[in-house]
Formats: structure tokens, sequence, C-alpha cells
């Protein structure tokens, strides 16, 4: 409902004046945030730019390298000016914007230079050079776009430029062959180490960025979740390493006693600086159920229970926070994910009509006798409607 | 330090390190004595991607007297190479590299402690462009 409408209604029924119906509509509209404002300006942006890449593209083999090269600096500097006035004038979005082309422009200049002296680049070390060039820029923006656009690139190529190193190479190979998921999971969890230690650090100070990694982090756990329920049964038929108690695999048995350890410690921290335990909960789920992964029989009916239990046990993990802290949209989803991956799993396991049918019902009864109880124990007590406060 | 200057310092990081880059890499070309070995398309099937051209350098073929020792030195160069040409140029020269097996050669500039640069292609002894040309004509 709008705040019109709102206001409409309150007045209707004698809570607040006309005059004050009066004022805190001409304060919404003094202090209305511009909606259209950044996309639409965003756009333009992109549009210029996309205008003058075509344009010269057109003319680039008449373009002396020099005069490309001298014009590309000229545009860097020019909008480097621009973005040293924006701040200066306090003119907040243009100062992202055109702090996002500005960047942008390195990435082309690094391409430009690369292109012109023939140099031969190895894997992404172009995007990671780019990382590090604007690194200090992605430190001072102040919205979330360009930290969310530099966390996934800078993760891509420092992996890959590491992966030139011969120990780091060998490390990532020992990881691999210990369990299945091994380096997504170890991933994840230096990934969430390092979201921990800003967010405590530079709260206040770094706060976009501690956003946009907050977005990775939770869109990487989605997505191996995803993939650890949907895809092990094709990823892993018959290369399962179930020889982990072999007495060579002493290495193997050092990562898993790593991992845990890991984990332990990151719970240890977060309970100890009062952050939230979802996270921690989240992660030992994963590197549990991963770790089980390697000893389950090679069959697809059990790997796909294995990862339906896997998803059933993550989204029960966010149930049970969103109850607690009171996010009420937050179980509303997990909740409707739950149930959609249940009736998901009838049509996974059980192959015919009658089986999916009675196994439905089943679920049904379950959920309507869950309601029952809930009712009976007066349990919606415990749940404080955020927006009835 | 105050933020101006913070945003100033950041902002000067990348023009100022792009510009060292390109003049060094430019003046590491330009000073260097010049080497031209011969190369061939890396793989057939992937000559060509996007606007660049793989090739490989062939070391049985090459001249060792350009170098000072009169020794080749495979170790200091990549085994394969790309390539930047227009788009335009692509088809063509992927034809005569592979069809009618025309001799690719790469200039490189040789600095005595660096990386060698490739500088240029030549297409049956002449820069890839003038050959082109001739060919379009």
């Amino acid at each position: 409902m709008s705040i019109s409408k709102k206001l409409e209604i309150w007045q209707a029924q004698n809570l607040i004046t006309a005059e004050q119906v009066k004022n805190i509509t001409a304060y919404e509209k003094e202090n209305r945030k511009p909606v259209l404002t950044l996309p639409l300006l965003a756009l333009g942006f992109f549009c210029i730019a996309l205008g003058i890449a075509s344009l010269i593209s057109a003319n680039w083999q008449i373009i002396p390298d020099s005069i490309k090269l001298s014009t590309d600096f000229l545009i860097m500097l020019g909008l480097a000016a621009g973005v040293f006035y924006c701040n200066y004038k306090g003119k907040d979005i243009f100062f992202e914007g055109l702090l996002l082309l500005f960047c942008l422009m390195v990435l082309a200049s690094i391409g430009l230079v690369a292109q012109i002296y023939q140099l031969q680049t190895q894997g992404l070390s172009a995007y990671f050079l780019w990382c590090v060039l604007v690194f200090p820029l992605v430190i001072i923006s102040r919205r979330i776009v360009l930290p969310l656009i530099w966390l996934p690139i800078f993760t891509a190529s420092s992996v890959d430029t590491l992966t030139n190193i011969y120990f780091f190479r060998e490390l990532l190979e020992i990881i691999e062959h210990t369990f299945p998921f091994a380096i997504s999971v170890c991933g994840i969890l230096v990934f969430a180490y390092v979201y921990r230690f800003v967010s405590y650090y530079f709260r206040t100070r770094l706060a976009p960025q501690i956003k946009a990694m907050k977005f990775w982090l939770g869109f990487d756990i989605v997505s191996l979740v995803v993939l650890m329920d949907f895809g092990a049964s094709n990823m892993f038929s018959g290369i399962f390493y179930d020889d982990i108690l072999n007495g060579d695999n002493y290495r193997s048995i050092l990562v898993i006693s790593c991992l845990i350890l890991a984990n332990v410690g990151f719970g240890y921290f977060s309970y100890k600086y009062n952050y939230s335990r979802l996270l921690t909960c989240v992660l030992a789920i994963l590197l549990g159920f991963s770790i089980i992964y390697m000893v389950l029989p090679d069959n697809r009916t059990i790997l796909d229970l294995w990862g339906f239990l896997l998803t059933m046990a993550i989204l029960s993990t966010v149930v049970a926070y969103a109850l607690i802290k009171n996010r009420v949209k937050l179980l509303n989803i997990a909740t409707a994910c739950m149930a959609m991956r249940l009736f998901f799993v009838y049509l996974q396991v059980f192959g015919s009509m009658v089986t999916t049918g009675v196994g439905l019902i089943v679920s049904g009864v379950l959920f309507l006798s869950l309601i029952y109880g809930w009712k009976k124990l007066h349990l919606n007590t415990m749940l404080i409607i955020k927006e009835s406060k | 330090m105050s933020k101006k200057v913070w945003l100033s310092l950041a902002l000067a990081f990348p023009i100022v390190f792009l510009s060292t880059w390109a003049w060094y890499v430019h003046n590491g070309i330009k000073n260097a004595p010049e080497i031209t070995l011969r190369a061939e398309g890396y793989d057939p099937r992937s000559l060509i991607a996007g606007h660049y051209l793989y090739l490989r350098l062939n070391w049985q073929d090459a001249d060792c007297t350009q170098f000072d020792d009169d020794l080749c030195h495979p170790n200091r160069f990549e085994s394969v190479y790309k390539y930047y040409i227009p788009e335009e140029a692509a088809p063509i020269l992927d034809k005569e590299i592979r069809e009618n097996k025309a001799k690719v050669d790469l200039v490189f500039a040789y600095p005595e402690n660096k990386n060698p640069y490739l500088k240029g292609m030549l297409i049956n002894g002449q820069p890839w462009k003038k050959w082109l040309k001739e060919k379009q004509k």
C-alpha cells in the first residue's frame, strides 16, 4: 500500500490530523529516493561506452597505434577528473557511475596495450592485473555495484594465477582427490573466513563491499547445494574415492582434519564475537555431507536421496534461523523451497504414479499434522511478526 | 591522509602503472635486436580464434645464426604465440596458411635479459599487411 493511501486511512481513522498528513506528504516528496535515476544513469553510461567502442572498432585498422594509446590515456584522465569533480561536489550517483566507467576503461586499456604490442597473456592474468589496479577504487566505492563485479573476477583470476605456482597446484590436487566437492567446500570456507574477518574489522567502513561479499557467499553456497543435490549422481558415479582408510591415504585424512578444525575455528570465532550461527551450521552441513559422499555406494537412488537430505538439512537450518531471528520473509521462502524439494524427490526417486501419489498423500498428511501440532502447542507466540511492530 | 588524497592516489595508480608499462614495453621492443623465426599453424581446427592467429614456432627451420652465440634458445620463447589480426584478414590468412602452405615467420624483439616480444609477422617473407594488400589487388 502506498504511503498516500495509508495516510488517507490513518486520517479517516482520526489517528493523524490533516496538518500532519500535509507535513508527511511534503517530507516524503522532498526525501524521495531516486529509484529510476541510478539504473537509467547506468544504462546511459553503458550505451555511451558501447557507442564509443563501436565507433572506434569500425575505424580500428586505420588509427595509428600512438593515437590509439594517447586517446585511451586521455579518456582515462578525463574520467578520473570527472570522478574527482563529482566527489568534490558530492554528486554520489555520478561519482559511482564514472568510477565504474573508469574501472572498465582500465580493463580496456590493459587489452589495448596487450593488443598493440602483441603481448602473450597467460590464462586470466590480464583480469588479475585489472583487479590489482582497481582494488583501491573498489575500497573507495560507496555502492555495491563495483565490488559486486570485482569480487568474482578477482576470485577466478587469482585462483588461475596461483595455479602457476607448483605448491598451490599440488595442494589443489590433493584436496580435489580427498572427497567429492572438496575444492568447492574448501573455497567457500576460505571465503567465509575472509568475509567474517572483513565484517569484523571494517563493518562500517566497508559496508557496500561486505554486502557484495555476503551476496557472493550466499550465491556460492546455493549453487554448491544445487550442484551437490542434483549433480552428484551424474558426476561421481563410478569414481568414488572409498579408499580413505588405506594406509597410503594419510593426506586425505590430514585434509579432512584440517577442514573440520577450520570449521570449528569458524564456529568459535562467530560465537565469540556474537555473529549469527547460520553460516557456521551451513558450512558444517556442507562439509559433513560432502565427506560422506565419499563412502556412499555407487547407486543413483541413494545419491539422489543423499542430495535431497542435504538440501532439506540446509533449508531446515535456514528455517530455524528465520524463526529465532523473526525473519518472516526468509521463513516463507525456506519453507516453500522445502515443500517444492519434497514434491520433487518423489518424481526423482520413485518411478510409478502410484508410489508418487501415495508418497505425496503421506507428505500432505504429515504437513497438516505439523500445522495441527503447531497450533495446539501455540508455537506462533514464539514468532513476533516484524510487520506488526 | 584525507579522503581526497586517497582518491587521487587510487585514480592515479592505474594510469601511472599502465603508461609506465606501455612505455617500458615500447622501449624494450624499440631498442632490442630483431630475430625472425619460422612458425606454423598450431592446430588447423582452431587456427583462428576470434581475431587471433595461433602459431607454433618451428625450431627445425630456424636460423640460429641470428643469435649472438649461434645457438637457438627455444626455452626463452613460448611454444605457441597468438598474433592479433583484423577480422577481415582472418579468413584469407587462414586459407593461405592452412591450404596453400604459405611460409609464416614471426619477428621478435630479442632483449638481452627479458622475454622476447612478438613484433611482427611475415607471410612468404613480406610483412603480412603488405602481403595482404598485394594479394587483394
